[in-house]
């Protein structure tokens, strides 16, 4: 099909001739009606080229053939009609096409050819997928970045997001913590939104992903394209605002079967390390805590502390992290096809441990894709995947157990085991649940499935036309479930848990789409027109029950696993969400001799989340490019090789922020009954809602010089939106806390700058790549006419309390709390209000804003922000032979990340300095006060006099400050907790060897790659916790975004791997 | 070809009903417009589910910031009665009594526009107006001058003062004794629990007159009906927290069924996991329930269904288990939320009256109910002045330890020597108004803070 269309398509055929350096052929005549055809098809420099798609298809028949070269580069067709005509193609991954026409076949064995492919090296030459389409890069005239996936250089992870990070401009990628399958945070060109998700729209093949960032396959992708204006994405209209990726996978080619086998396993350890103080550190530094308490407040509080020979010297995250976290991936893939049929499928599996014990994510993914041509108008296409995540998690939550923190929390003095080999449990001796109890005695397992289907139909009844019918389904269905044993002490006996609590949601999106498309050449003017409706919806389901715990006998016992071991079944979440999308769709693609480009489009798009009148939004685009390069006077200058100016404009949409049902008011029941009788209560009043949309300009130019040596794109943007959707903080008294409202404006700005560089192009070859974003976010208008509003903190206090505020002229996610200066070094400095409320010398200078000798709510600031001034990345690529060197690395600057982990706003955390403490039994009864365990870096080196520390306050007891709240005066939300979060990254380097196919004894096999490589190798940061890429939360508009809570250690990974093409 | 015309023609038909949109409906919620005049005792039902929410969340509140409390096994507790804007405990109590005030008003504007306003409606209005006042007597009680909405809107309403909002109370709740009928159910508001609230916001607001006027109302109509009576023992003081009790102590109580949201008091105060919140104060636990304290009152019954052996327990709300209570519950999740006990009705008289035989008479049942040899006849009128307000407020505390009580009377009668630990900071007896309500509603704050 490919095939056919390339031939139609003149224009094509003659840029593609261009690149055919080599031609020629020789005939001898031989008498008989086949013929054979022998030919040899090598590379620009003259080696044979092994595994070349040849198809040769007879122009009066329209009969294809096709084979492949072997490893001398030698094809052989020996099925020709003698005296017919022949195109034939020759296609090699990473090469252009070959073509050559109108080849008459003569007598005998001697019609032969030799072709030399030229390799793929102008990028302008690649084809790119943009909405319901593709375009050749050469008409792009939009802003998008392509992203191929090269099955070697993954790193450790297996998420096709984590490779959009650094190698892309305009995408700033935020990792994850270590917990297996954690998703990373994906901005497009700053913040898309201030509310709901700031994630762009990830779209695999045609189908919109449901629940964010995809679960797919990497080995599958053969690309991604980042549509990052809004022209490129506005025909995603309504969920476009934060910019669309599109994921392509790979598809099955003309000639031999392919069969590919891809192995990986890595050991990781952990990069960077939080050390915890041993007993006697923590021990001294408590000392102090109570000695400065009583001497402040006048007590004689005795500081308990275990006899020496009953320390069990103990380093709890030890105790719960495994040695080492291993991972491995196989995967393989057979793809292949014929002129009338092609497929690709592929099994792949992925096994990843989490350095805490216990945790691990698994991943299984099947895709069968088809396309088969039922004749000459009607092609059918079809692509199924199934995906099973099956995560063993850990409460690391606020949520939950705070595994993790718990574990530093403990006495560093105690073992997990009581004198017989029991767990310890908290309230006796230890201070907290026993970490080991949490981790061996709660499992915690969660699968997802999803099932991903297309059925298309290409139909094609006359030149120019296409006609394609779709329909998309994506099911999903995910099962839940926690189970306890009767040593889980926290739990067991406790109402609102049982034994077993499990949930089965499920959810199904189906898409049906007509699009229309028609293709022609009038004069000079290429022009494609795109016509068509989508209808899609959207069901929710979730369901869970809670079975009985083990207080009074009810479950009988852990063996059990069903929810109706016991004699009563609880309801515990249940849900249900819909929505439903309409849309038209238009495009019209024009271009004039190869130099000017001109795209515009229009959708419109309804949604059932609005109310009926205001349902409907238009999201219109218009786009043009001027290759410049193809003007005469352009050859009169030697340094440009290429030169490509674009302009856009368009205008997205979104719909997140706030609920499906946001327009409506609504009654609910459930919680609502009362003494057995059913109740109602008003849940929601109905807001009338429009869209949020937002306007884009984007410039920019493409080029190369040094006959495409060095090609760089240079973008400049600006987005503004508009009635920005989002649950705005309401006084209390309206009976609500937040309303869906439509706010005010922001906008986002930016140049964003990638460089490619062919630096070496002998037998050493060396690639180096650049990009680099500069992306400025700031709010123009809030709320009616007020210029600031405090983001009111949400979750658990741990998160650090109310940080953020949306402040006019400031960007989104900006910091605002009370900034520290310094400490006070002796009590003659401390002002008067703050002496009366306990402040002495050792505690923490606070910025006194309004001057008015007295720290309040008045005294916070603008300290920063979440979210990054610049970021960027690198690739190299030096090859010699068959070796590859390939490192790959970025960098971000000016964001800040609050390490809530340390104790800010609460009284927890690995800094609090005797704010932490407990009561606790001992063996004989009586009962203690205990402090939390602490970490190394300020049990050694804090404040005990003056002049000996300006940053970390003195150890004292909690109970000395007053008129500060429960965490006290030190442990205000301030910038004691705020780190820059500035990093530079080598994030994975990599050695790959290519067997050359000439030392392979086995026929079968045609080619072997083996590789070793290191996964985050290398940080540079001054970020004290085990990672500055870091957030609690991925949307840069949420109270807790920027917040590091404590989960568990991202990895350094070491791996070995192979890749075998059969 | 044909086949695929009719394909295509099939694909177009279903995809072409933009109606579509207008179905999507959700189905953990209706919408408002379906509701209908039938549905109001469900709106009713509703709202008991709500205020009976938003009153647990008040529970232990006032006994945490009036040193009843330490820390129980595993937390921490320090320094209970401070408070900061910033405290999101102190938010979260905001909230819940304005998120279920304006679930009343929704009622009581929904009732308004009923057609037939059959007796019914009458009594759920007058339940909606007690409900109200007893939301904004937990207001008021903490944080003075409120903002006072009678009706539900998105506008900014700012702080009344203290005396508006108690005027309010006492308005609603007026209104509502018109409209409730008399005692059936303690799990359903009756016109002795509006009289009950109404004797104690008389009391708070210093109106001797009607406090005793009030109070007799009730205590009369318990002569004259035998619906409510004091218990006699300590097994019968323990049940008045049990579930479904049957106790006729209790005037008022929300049932605390619904399984959907459980509101465990055990779980704050004696947990059956290893750890919980609060355990009594040793002081407390010592001195509380002593004997020979003036009026000499000897072996109070209500002593071993607070306290056991265990120190770090408060047993008188049950948690199932032997030994961690004195009476069996058939379920300790169900622990009703208790709003008036009876009880309170003799001490709020007795305290109207002052010290006098008139006193004494009133609270003699009540002490005979209470103490196995309670104080000997004229030595409670004997009483000066002080010793009579200190003996008041100490049966408040040995009768309503644990029940949210202790903060405010020591509040009301201005005895802040009795809260050691607020140390001369006199402010903090007005909570502070939450920093994040007066960032959105630009409302003033109380002094001090």
């Amino acid at each position: 099909m490919q095939l056919k269309k390339q031939q139609s398509n003149k224009r094509l055929l003659a840029l593609a001739l261009v690149w055919l350096t080599s031609l020629f052929s020789i005939g001898l005549a031989v008498a008989q009606s086949t013929a054979s055809i022998k030919g040899l098809v090598q590379t620009e420099s003259g080696e044979p080229l092994n595994g070349v798609s040849v198809t040769a298809t007879n122009i009066a028949t329209k009969k294809s053939v096709t084979t492949n070269t072997n490893e001398k580069g030698v094809f052989l067709i020996s099925t020709l009609q003698l005296g017919n005509t022949y195109n034939f193609t020759f296609s090699y991954v990473g090469y252009e096409m070959g073509f050559v026409n109108d080849f008459k076949v003569k007598e005998g064995n001697e019609n032969s050819l030799l072709v030399r492919l030229k390799q793929a090296t102008s990028t302008l030459d690649q084809v790119v997928v943009v909405g319901y389409g593709t375009q050749n890069k050469r008409d792009v005239s939009t802003s998008v970045s392509t992203v191929k996936m090269n099955t070697v250089d993954q790193g450790a992870g297996y998420n096709p997001v984590r490779m959009l990070q650094g190698r892309a401009s305009g995408i700033n990628v935020v990792g994850s913590s270590g917990v297996p399958g954690a998703k990373p945070v994906v901005l497009i060109r700053g913040v898309g939104s201030i509310s709901g998700n700031s994630a762009p729209l990830f779209v695999i093949d045609g189908i919109p992903n449901e629940g964010g960032y995809p679960n797919i396959n990497p080995n599958d992708i053969e690309s991604m394209e980042v549509l990052k204006d809004a022209s490129a994405a506005a025909i995603y209209g309504s969920r476009a605002n934060s910019g669309v990726v599109l994921i392509t996978t790979k598809s099955g080619k003309l000639g031999n079967t392919l069969i590919e086998l891809d192995a990986k396993y890595g050991v990781g350890t952990i990069a960077k390390d939080i050390v915890m103080a041993n007993s006697l550190e923590y021990a001294s530094v408590m000392q102090v805590a109570i000695d400065n308490f009583n001497k402040q407040r006048g007590t004689n509080l005795a500081y308990y502390k275990p006899l020496a020979n009953e320390i069990e010297e103990t380093d709890w995250t030890k105790v719960i992290q495994r040695t080492n976290a291993k991972t491995s991936s196989y995967n393989l893939s057979i793809s292949g096809g014929n002129d009338k049929t092609t497929f690709f499928t592929s099994f792949g599996t992925f096994r990843q441990e989490g350095i805490l014990k216990m945790s691990d994510y698994n991943q299984h993914s099947f895709r069968l894709k088809v396309s088969h041509r039922i004749n000459s108008t009607v092609q059918f296409n079809s692509n199924f995947s199934l995906s099973l995540t099956d995560r063993n998690l850990l409460e690391e939550e606020n949520s939950g157990l705070k595994i993790l923190r718990t574990a530093r929390e403990e006495q560093p003095w105690y073992n997990p085991y009581t004198a017989n080999g029991d767990y310890k449990t908290n309230g006796i001796l230890l201070i907290r649940h026993n970490p080991v109890m949490l981790i061996n005695e709660e499992k915690w397992n969660t699968k997802r499935y999803e099932g991903l289907g297309l059925i298309s139909f290409d139909i094609k009844p006359f030149k120019g036309f296409k006609y394609a019918p779709t329909l998309k389904v994506f099911a999903t269905y995910f099962d839940e479930k926690k189970t306890l044993t009767e040593k889980m002490v926290a739990r067991s006996l406790s109402a609102g848990w049982g034994a077993i609590a499990q949930n089965k949601n499920t959810g199904l999106r189906y898409i049906i789409e007509n699009m229309l498309q028609y293709a022609n050449k009038v004069g000079g003017i290429d022009y494609t027109i795109l016509a068509g409706h989508s209808y899609e919806k959207f069901t929710a389901e979730d369901f869970g029950v809670l079975s009985d715990n083990y207080a009074n006998g009810a479950f009988p016992s852990s063996n059990f696993g069903l929810v109706n071991a016991g004699p009563n079944i609880y309801p515990n979440g249940f849900g249900y969400n819909a929505f439903a999308i309409e849309s038209y769709i238009s495009r019209v693609n024009i271009g004039y001799k190869g130099k000017y480009m001109l795209n515009a489009s229009l959708r419109v798009d309804g949604a059932s989340k609005f109310s009926q009148n205001k349902r409907y939004g238009n999201f219109p685009s218009a786009s043009a490019a001027w290759l410049i390069h193809k003007e005469n006077f352009f050859d009169k200058q030697k340094l440009f090789t290429e030169f490509k100016i674009r302009a856009s404009i368009g205008v997205t949409g979104s719909i997140n922020g706030v609920s499906n049902f946001a327009s409506k008011s609504l009654i609910t029941a459930g919680n609502n009954s009362y003494n057995g009788q059913s109740g109602f209560s008003l849940a929601q009043i109905g807001q009338q809602l429009t869209w949020e949309k937002a306007t884009q300009t984007n410039l920019g130019i493409d080029a190369s010089i040094f006959n495409n040596n060095l090609s760089f794109s240079i973008d400049i943007f600006k987005q503004r939106t508009t009635d920005l959707l989002y649950n705005k903080p309401i006084q209390a008294s309206s009976g609500f806390t937040t309303i869906a409202s439509n706010i005010g404006t922001m906008e986002n700005s930016g140049i964003e700058l990638a460089i490619n560089g062919k630096i070496l192009k002998k037998a050493l070859k060396w690639d180096l790549g650049i990009n680099f974003s500069v992306i400025k976010n700031n709010l123009v208008s809030l709320i009616d006419n007020t210029n600031f509003l405090t983001v009111p903190a949400s979750g658990s206090s741990l998160f650090g309390g109310q940080m953020h505020a949306l402040i006019n002229g400031q960007p989104v996610s900006t910091y605002y709390i009370y900034q520290q200066t310094g400490i006070y070094q002796n009590d003659t400095e401390v002002p008067t209000a703050l002496f009366a409320k306990g402040v002495r010398a050792g505690d923490i200078i606070y910025k006194d804003v309004n001057n008015d000798g007295d720290i309040t709510e008045l005294d916070r600031l603008n300290v920063g922000k979440a979210i990054p001034d610049f970021y960027g990345g690198f690739t190299s690529n030096v090859s010699y032979k068959g070796f590859e060197l390939n490192v790959f690395g970025q960098f971000s600057y000016g964001n800040k990340v609050m390490a809530a982990w340390r104790g800010v706003n609460g009284t927890e955390g690995t800094d609090h300095l005797g704010n932490a403490f407990s009561n606790t039994r001992l063996l004989d009864g009586s009962t203690v006060e205990q402090f939390f365990g602490i970490r190394k870096e300020v049990a050694t080196n804090y404040w005990n006099g003056a002049g000996t520390n300006n940053t970390t306050p003195r150890p004292v007891r909690r109970g000395v400050h007053t008129g500060y709240g429960a965490a006290g005066y030190n442990f205000l939300t301030s910038t004691r907790f705020l780190e820059d979060a500035s990093y530079f990254k080598l994030k994975t380097l990599t050695l790959a060897y290519s067997i050359p196919s000439k030392m392979l004894k086995i026929k079968s096999i045609s080619g072997v790659r083996l590789f070793a490589s290191v996964d985050n190798f290398l940080t540079i940061t001054k970020y004290s916790g085990y990672d500055p890429e870091q957030t609690l939360e991925s949307s840069p508009g949420h109270p807790n975004y920027g917040v590091d809570f404590g989960l568990q250690a991202t990895l350094r990974t070491y791996l070995l791997g192979f890749n075998l093409q059969f | 070809m044909k086949k695929y015309i009719i394909l295509i023609n099939f694909v177009l038909i279903i995809s072409s009903c933009s109606k579509k949109l207008d179905e999507i409906k959700p189905r953990n919620a209706i919408l408002q417009e379906q509701l209908t005049d039938a549905d109001i005792i469900k709106l009713r039902n509703g709202v008991y589910a709500q205020v009976e929410q938003g009153i647990f969340s008040f529970a232990f509140d006032f006994d945490v910031r009036a040193d009843n409390f330490r820390s129980g096994p595993g937390f921490s507790l320090v320094d209970a009665v401070n408070m900061n804007p910033s405290d999101a405990s102190i938010l979260s109590l905001w909230r819940s009594a304005y998120n279920r005030i304006a679930d009343v008003n929704f009622l009581l504007e929904t009732l308004e526009l009923s057609p037939n306003q059959t007796t019914d409606k009458q009594t759920y209005k007058g339940e909606g107006l007690y409900f109200r006042a007893l939301l904004y007597y937990h207001l008021v009680t903490r944080w003075g001058g409120v903002p006072i909405l009678t009706k539900r809107t998105f506008d900014i309403v700012p702080r009344s003062s203290e005396a508006q909002v108690w005027a309010q109370i006492k308005s609603d709740l007026l209104a509502a004794e018109a409209l409730v009928p008399d005692f059936s159910n303690k799990f359903f508001v009756s016109k002795q629990a509006i009289q009950s609230l109404l004797a104690s916001v008389y009391l708070a607001t210093n109106d001797k007159n009607n406090t005793i006027l009030y109070a007799d109302k009730v205590l009369n109509y318990a002569t004259s009906t035998s619906k409510f009576a004091l218990t006699t023992d300590a097994n019968g003081f323990a049940t008045n927290f049990i579930s479904n009790t049957t106790s006729k102590e209790v005037i008022f109580a929300f049932v605390n069924s619904n399984t959907n949201s459980r509101k465990l008091y055990y779980s704050l105060v004696n947990d059956v996991d290893p750890t919980w919140n609060y355990s009594p104060s040793l002081n407390v636990i010592s001195s509380l329930y002593a004997d020979g304290v003036k009026p000499n009152r000897v072996s109070d019954k209500r002593k071993t269904a607070v306290f056991s052996s265990d120190n770090t327990r408060l047993i008188k709300f049950p948690n199932g288990r032997t030994g961690q209570q004195l009476v069996a519950t058939s379920n300790a999740d169900a622990t009703p939320v208790v709003i008036t006990r009876f009880s309170e009705l003799f001490l709020i008289k007795a305290e109207a009256l002052g010290s006098s035989i008139a006193a004494e008479t009133t609270l003699a049942s009540y002490f005979i109910a209470r103490y196995n040899t309670p104080p000997t006849a004229g030595t409670v009128a004997a009483l000066s002045s002080t010793d009579f307000h200190n003996l008041i407020l100490d049966e408040r505390h040995r009768e309503f330890y644990g029940e949210s009580y202790r903060w405010f009377d020591i509040k009301r009668t201005n005895r802040l020597d009795l809260l050691p630990s607020l140390a001369g900071r006199n402010y903090l007896m007005y909570y502070p108004i939450p920093q994040v309500e007066r960032d959105l509603g630009g409302y003033s704050q109380n002094t001090g803070y």
